[in-house]
């Protein structure tokens, strides 16, 4: 698992350096006293856990001369990360510079499959590290290996992965698997968090109850980082279709199911007269997607303001409710708590 | 805009011969997420043909939403009269069946055009969807204007009823598209789900609810 931003990590981190201040440590003249006695056992200002990197070694894009003398499959090597909102870490050596940049998920599957192509392994940095800067040319294999902080001989990409392959706690990744373990992680975050329902909520009138988890929900599937996962999970879908049902099945799946559960519940309450709690969900559901859903997967069309989601949360639980009342031609139904 | 085609080879006959057959094969719409070269390649289409006749790719999409916005718009446009619930839901009914269809073959494949092609077009996905979805949407919306101003329904907020609407229409694209990416995509039956989401709707905005 990418643990880098785990919370219980962050902490600990943070209680280490509290309880080791390198007060001990010379103090440069030129650099404020805080600052320099906040440096850690490393001399680094920030104490951070090791973390893991994804490694891919990957044939060229383009044929260059050079590229009969090394390995077929191993042209070049670059090292990704995933972050807790959907986007990857990339960092790719270049003949010219060393790109260090955030790729949105979509961008980031076309690195993915380019390291598909080839090998990728799953590699923990070493903190401090053990590399060293007179290496001489400071070529991808080199730079790679120093961002793992790996002590490395070779120049050859296929080198470094040998290297890496020996050791004990490297993994073989595919990109099917990299997808499925970062679309659970953001997916669930957002479901976990737009489904909750407080005990005081579950008290409410049925009415506010469900204009609250409809509001929650509309914004969820507008954050913009669940928007590009989504994205990435359609335009994804033939060739990883794991990585999409994943999506689904802890996205709208799981906020059917929920909706599905509390809509039961108002039945027993006698809140709602409905014979199909899981077809009423789909529809909730649905109402709420309206237009601007499709639309923003599509990235045309402006993010609702938060008013604007209160809006299409009250009017569609207005519909829903009222579309199922005045359907019954029964006595007025108790909305109450 | 789309193309001028001069000879009579790539004249409007033959390229409404090439819209309706390449209309047509989005009924499939596996393949699509790589691109309309799929779809070009099993109708035997060359991209010169494509480009001689429409002008560019991009223009064939927008041609072939407009094609499928004015079909599904149909019973929404020739209802002369909406002189009451019957009639309302009648229309809807039909229209619903259609858009259920659509949502369930052709528009899962558009959909997936617009997001393949528009990495190379950005302005592609806009152009669709202005010239396909959101034109039946409009459409939908006067219709519910038209039925609330003749005093057949009481729709406080017609953009969002036909929003609301059209959510619900849209369910078998959102089971193509994400329930089931690998699944057949077939239409299922239209007619229960169609009655009920017209049903709530009509429910919701019956005369005195508003």
């Amino acid at each position: 698992m990418f643990d880098r931003d785990d919370t219980p990590q962050i902490r600990a981190a943070w209680l280490r350096r509290r309880n080791s201040p390198g007060v001990d440590q010379k103090v440069v003249s030129a650099v404020p006293a805080d600052l320099a006695n906040s440096a850690d056992e490393n001399g680094s200002l920030v104490t951070l856990d090791p973390v893991e990197w994804i490694i891919c070694f990957v044939p060229g894009l383009q044929a260059q001369w050079w590229h009969r003398f090394v390995f077929s499959k191993h042209k070049h090597v670059f090292a990704m990360r995933p972050t807790n909102t959907g986007s990857w870490i990339l960092v790719e050596p270049w003949w010219s510079r060393m790109m260090v940049t955030v790729l949105p998920p979509a961008d980031a599957v076309k690195f993915l499959r380019w390291g598909g192509t080839g090998d990728i392994l799953r590699v923990r940095e070493a903190v401090p590290g053990h590399a060293s800067q007179v290496r001489g040319w400071s070529n991808c294999a080199v730079l790679t290996a120093f961002v793992l902080g790996r002590r490395s001989f070779t120049w050859t990409p296929h080198g470094l992965y040998l290297q890496l392959l020996r050791e004990k706690d490297t993994s073989r990744e595919s990109v099917e698997t990299l997808l499925v373990e970062q679309f659970t992680k953001v997916v669930s975050q957002h479901s976990d968090s737009a489904l909750a329902v407080s005990a005081d909520q579950l008290s409410l009138p049925f009415r506010e109850l469900l204009t609250i988890i409809g509001r929650n929900l509309l914004e969820a599937m507008m954050t913009p980082s669940l928007l590009e996962v989504c994205y990435t999970a359609v335009l994804e879908a033939e060739r990883y279709p794991a990585a999409t049902r994943i999506y689904a099945e802890h996205g709208p799946k799981r906020a059917i199911a929920v909706l599905s559960k509390i809509l039961e519940q108002a039945v027993r309450d006698g809140h709602i007269e409905l014979s199909d709690c899981d077809a009423g969900a789909r529809q909730f559901l649905a109402m709420l997607h309206g237009d601007i859903h499709l639309q923003a997967i599509l990235q045309i069309g402006d993010v609702p303001t938060p008013s604007e989601i209160d809006l299409r949360a009250r009017t569609a639980v207005k519909l829903f409710l009222d579309g199922m009342t005045a359907g019954r031609a029964t006595a007025p139904v108790n909305e109450g708590q | 805009m789309i193309g001028n085609p001069t000879n009579s080879a790539n004249g409007p006959e033959h390229r409404d011969a090439m819209l309706q057959t390449l209309t047509l094969s989005l009924e499939d719409p596996h393949g699509t997420l790589l691109g309309l070269d799929p779809v070009l390649e099993r109708e035997g289409y060359s991209h010169d043909e494509i480009l001689s006749a429409f002008g560019c790719i991009d223009d064939l999409l927008v041609a072939i939403a407009e094609r499928k916005a004015a079909y599904l718009i149909t019973p929404l446009t020739g209802a002369q009269r909406i002189a009451d619930l019957d009639l309302v839901r009648r229309v809807l009914t039909e229209f619903g069946t259609l858009a259920w269809r659509e949502y369930s073959s052709s528009i899962i494949a558009l959909v997936r055009l617009m997001m393949a092609e528009g990495a190379r077009s950005p302005d592609l996905r806009k152009r669709v969807y202005d010239a396909g979805p959101a034109s039946v949407a409009l459409e939908l919306r006067k219709f519910f204007s038209r039925a609330h101003g003749l005093g057949v329904l009481s729709v406080s907020d017609a953009h969002l009823a036909a929003e609301q609407l059209m959510g619900m229409l849209r369910e078998p694209l959102y089971k193509a598209l994400m329930l089931h990416p690998a699944g057949s995509t077939t239409a299922a039956d239209a007619a229960e789900p169609v009655a009920a989401s017209i049903d709530l709707v009509l429910n919701g905005c019956a005369r005195g609810q508003a």
